[in-house]
Order: C-alpha cells, then structure tokens, then sequence
C-alpha cells in the first residue's frame, strides 16, 4: 500500500502532512466549530483587519491539506487540462446523456 | 489516422483513452477488508475508433473488460478491449467501418457478413466460464487467466436464438440460469426465446413466444416460480432501419407490457398485462407470494435514452427520463390485464439497482443504486459545474424500514454502478460492501471505492486510486475467489 507523492520537495510535504494529518472534512468542520464559538462569544463583533497577502495559503489535493512547498503560497491546483468536468459542465443535459448514459 | 478532434464533447473527462492496461498493486487509501477475496469485473464501452455517425449511441462503443482483483489486503488491475470480430475487422482497417447501433443497413459493405456486437453490456460468470455479454449476439468467452477474448459461445449447439441477454438471471439456489435472446430470429423480428442452463452449462429447456410488438427487453427478473418479460416505448420495424436509422425510437404512445411465464411452462403459457408510459430497463428482484407475483424494479417514467430519438419529433424531455424505487403487483387470480404499481421513495434514482445476489428470487430486504443527492456540494472550481447532474451517491433503500442509507463520494465525483458484495457466504442479508467507481472530474482519474454497506453514512473504508481513468461502465460483478480459479493472474503473485 502507498501514498502519493508530492514531486519535488515532497519530503518537506510528507513531513508537514503527517504533521497535519486531518482530512478535509476534519478541518472544515473544526473551522465551523471556530466559526461558531466565534459568533456565539461576540469576537465577530470585532473588525477585523486581514492581511492584504497572508503567508500561506491552505488549499486541499487527495481530501488534504497542501502546502506549497515552493513558499510562493499558492494554493493547489489541477494542472491545466485536469480539470475534466469543465468541458462537460458546458453541455446541455441530452448532450452529457450522449456522452455517457449513466454518469 | 485515428482522429477524434471533430466531436468537441469528448474531451476532458470524455476524451478518449484507448488502452489495454495493467497495474500490478494498485496505490489504496484507507486499508481494504481482509475478507475481500476475488475479482470485480466490469464491462463497459469505450470507443476504439470515432463512430461512424456522431449522433449515434454510446451503447455502441468498444466492449471494455476491467478487472480488480483483491488478495490478502492488496489489488491489481487489469482491462482490455474485447477482441470481438468487429473489434478486430475496425483495427485491421484502421478506421470505423460500422454504422448506427444496430443498423446493418449502415455498415459498410466490407463487415455484412461480420458479427457487429461489441460485447459491452454485462460481465457474466457461469458454469466456470466468463463471459462479456450483449443483447444483440451470442456471448463472447473472455479468457479469465489473461482476459483474451476466446470467441462466441453457442452452449455446445443448443441455443439457437441469434441474440443473448445482458441480464441472464442465476437461481442461487440450484445455480440455474434462466437467459433469452429478444429479436431471436433477426432484426424487428417478434420472437423470443428463452433457455434454462444448468449449473454444468448445458441447455436443458428452451421456450419460444412472440412480444405484441418488438421493443427493448433489456432484462426479465425471477422468482422461484415464473420469468417476468418487461418491455415498454421502444420500436423498430425493418422499414426504420432501411431508412437508414437508429435501431430504436421512443414510441410514447405505446402501452408498456409485461409477460408473466411459469419457470415450468412454455411460449403458450406467457400471460401479458399492460400498463402506461413507462421506460423499463432494469429490474431490482420479484418473488412469487401465492397467486400474486411481486415485483421491485427501478423503471423511468419515459424514454431514458436521448439517442433513441422520439418518433414523433419531438425533442427528448430529461424532466421525464426520472426512475424511482417501483413495485408493481400483479394478482394471478384476477382477469384483469394490468398491475398495481407504487412508487416506495419519492427519491429520483439510477435505474442500474442491485441486490444481495443471495437473494435472487426471494424476498430480499435491501436495494441499492446511485442517485443525484442535490443537497450534497459540487466544487465547481476543481471539477466544473456538474452540480445535481451526476450521480454523487449510493443508496440502500430498506424496504422493511422505509428507510434510505446515503453514501456520497466527493464533491468533485460522480459515481458508476454499485455491486453489493457480502461479507461471507453466511453473512445476513446486507452485511458486506458497497463497490464502485467514481469518477474524479478534478484531478481526471478514477476511484474504486469501498463501502461498508452497513454504514454507509460513515463514507468509504477504503479507495483504490487509479492513475487513469477507468472508463465508462455499464454492469460489474464480483466473482469470489472460490467461484472461478482466482483470475485475471498477476505478475508475482500467480507466477
């Protein structure tokens, strides 16, 4: 059984993913829960100021948390092309039944 | 030159792939069951060379044989073309010599006296054999050691009709499967015939009768006491295909029937009952409760099939192609020619149902297929807006409960048929695993996904993930380890 890698710097990426093991629903629904306390205890009351470019940006590939190994902080991507249900989501419903009757 | 860029839709997630491929031990996430042992075979279509008509029907692409066999917490995966005649006369040609699906009329003259299936419809295991299977010709042995395909399957001579079923049904009691071939005798033709075969694999009955006109009979279910023949909407007649068309249209004025013959009877005692618009393609499973027969299927209310065109002229309707959870009654004892039909769950549904096969011809308490659950998200920016047009989810509807199970892959997935898989020979009914593939529109490949049918709101237990796509399905099936010789062999486990 095996995990897939990162490509280059993917030791740094293992590392900081067995470090953030948590799946992407673990970590949206912590962010609600946070969310939440926030709204419940008047915190959100607070302006707050962001950053105009924080440090890192999360992002998610494979259902986890990915980090750009580059320290550019972009969030992952599919590469160009991968995105296989952009040129489907252009067709009509008879048109994507055409393609495939049992999508 | 093989050249699919005039058809702008196939690309992306539709683009074609056209590989035999192989991978020895599969990359899994989660861990697999150690009782899973044996091989999930699916059969699907995928077009080797562009069709010859661009508006002709998917069902009409390459039969595909897919196999992952699972060993001691490990899988490989292994697919192949079917090297049906056709297959074979396309690539000795390099280009699409066959017409519309099912319209020798459209062929070209060079391939009329070749068989025309592309075997793409069910995988079929019977009699220690394999089989890849469709509706329109003889079976084709598939090899199961390295999925060759061995060629047409007539039952040592003794079938006769022209035509096999996708869906033969196996009485798991004694191992008997009751199979038939529609249009027997040719194209547009009325007959049917239908053959039990022992669990040996020898034809040891045959029945012939005639539909009140020819349609699509896709499948039949059993009980332990009769066959049931539906069919419903689709026509054809030789002047159709003459004219160079499709061989189906949706005919929506046509009344949708169901024949009803004893498992001991012949042709003569067919018993027809009619009923309205419907689209019947698949069945779920019927039993036999006295003078009534009972029957659970998953039928649309109108013409599912957008390339089957309407015969009217009017545009296909998708508000209408909506399948639900159906029983239907008929009482054996009343003169009346028509049946009770209830929808079970108001839930708009996949028609490609499944069961516990245990369960084949008795009452069974469970029934699975995909749906579109609309309340579940779609990550429009990964995968495209997809949102409530593809199948995210399994369900197990408990007809005992009144009760519905959800399973969802992902917000960038769809999902293809389900195959329910149980946990032992003994184990209860419902106690196994949910098996399928997803399709994973943003990062382009496929998923085999794992299941614990008994908790299937807690999501997968395992994915198998592909560096591909799988490529479309229609049916799978397992096959257990003790079922057929471990198959297909694999490198370093078998050698």
């Amino acid at each position: 059984m095996s995990r897939g890698k990162a490509g280059a710097g993917s030791s740094v990426v293992d590392a900081i993913g067995r470090r953030f093991a948590a799946t992407r629903r673990q970590v949206f629904f912590g962010a609600s829960l946070g969310a939440l306390f926030a709204a419940t205890s008047g915190v959100a009351a607070v302006p707050l100021r962001l950053p105009h470019r924080t440090g890192s940006v999360l992002s998610f590939h494979r259902d986890e948390p990915w980090f750009d190994a580059t320290g550019a902080a972009h969030p992952w991507t599919p590469p160009d092309g991968y995105r296989g249900g952009r040129i489907p989501a252009g067709l009509s419903d008879e048109q994507l039944r055409r393609l495939d009757c049992y999508l | 030159m093989v050249d699919f860029s005039s058809d702008a839709a196939r690309r992306g997630f539709f683009s074609p792939q056209r590989y035999d491929a192989e991978l020895l031990d599969c990359e899994v996430e989660g861990t697999l069951p150690a009782d899973l042992q044996g091989t999930f075979v699916r059969l699907g279509g995928e077009w080797f060379y562009p069709p010859s008509r661009p508006d002709d029907a998917i069902l009409h692409a390459d039969g595909y044989i897919s196999t992952f066999r699972f060993r001691d917490g490990r899988v490989a995966f292994k697919g192949k073309y079917v090297r049906t005649p056709r297959f074979k006369a396309n690539l000795k040609a390099g280009r699409q010599l066959f017409g519309y699906y099912r319209n020798r009329f459209t062929d070209d003259p060079s391939v009329q006296g070749i068989d025309g299936t592309v075997s793409n419809t069910t995988p079929l295991v019977h009699a220690g054999k394999l089989f890849a299977l469709k509706e329109d010709s003889l079976p084709h042995e598939i090899d199961p050691v390295t999925l060759d395909t061995i060629g047409p399957w007539d039952f040592h001579g003794k079938y006769r009709s022209q035509t096999f079923s996708a869906h033969p049904k196996i009485d798991p009691a004694t191992g008997e499967m009751i199979c038939y071939g529609n249009e027997a005798t040719g194209p547009a033709s009325k007959d049917v015939f239908v053959y039990a075969v022992d669990r040996s694999g020898q034809v040891t009955r045959e029945a012939r009768f005639q539909v009140p006109y020819v349609s699509i009979m896709h499948d039949i279910a059993l009980t332990e006491k009769h066959i049931i023949f539906p069919f419903a909407g689709y026509v054809t007649s030789m002047e159709r295909l003459r004219e160079g068309r499709i061989h189906w249209g949706w005919d929506r004025t046509k009344e949708s029937y169901i024949g009803i013959m004893p498992r001991d009877g012949d042709g003569r005692d067919v018993r027809w009952f009619r009923g309205p618009e419907r689209c019947m393609m698949h069945t779920f499973n019927a039993q036999t409760v006295g003078d009534k027969v009972v029957l659970y299927a998953p039928f649309y209310d109108s013409n599912f099939f957008p390339f089957f065109p309407n015969v009217d002229g009017s545009p296909w309707d998708p508000s209408r192609a909506k399948a639900y959870v159906r029983r239907l009654t008929f009482d054996l004892n009343s003169r009346r020619d028509t049946w009770e039909e209830e929808i079970l769950f108001p839930t708009p549904i996949g028609d490609l149902g499944r069961i516990d096969p245990r369960y084949l011809t008795r009452t069974n308490r469970y029934c699975y297929t995909g749906f579109s659950d609309p309340t579940r998200p779609f990550d429009e920016t990964r995968g495209g807006n997809l949102r409530g047009r593809v199948t995210n989810s399994y369900a197990r509807f408990d007809l005992q409960a009144n009760r519905m199970d959800r399973y969802f892959a992902g917000d960038t997935h769809s999902l293809q048929e389900c195959c329910f898989i149980p946990r032992s020979a003994d184990a209860p009914e419902g106690d196994g695993y949910l098996i399928g593939i997803a399709s994973n529109y943003a990062e382009m490949r496929s998923e085999l996904v794992i299941v614990d049918a008994q908790r299937m709101g807690e999501g997968d237990i395992a994915r198998v993930i592909m560096p591909f796509r799988a490529g479309p399905q229609v049916h799978g099936i397992w096959v257990r380890h003790d079922e057929l010789a471990p198959f297909p062999k694999v490198e370093m486990v078998d050698s």
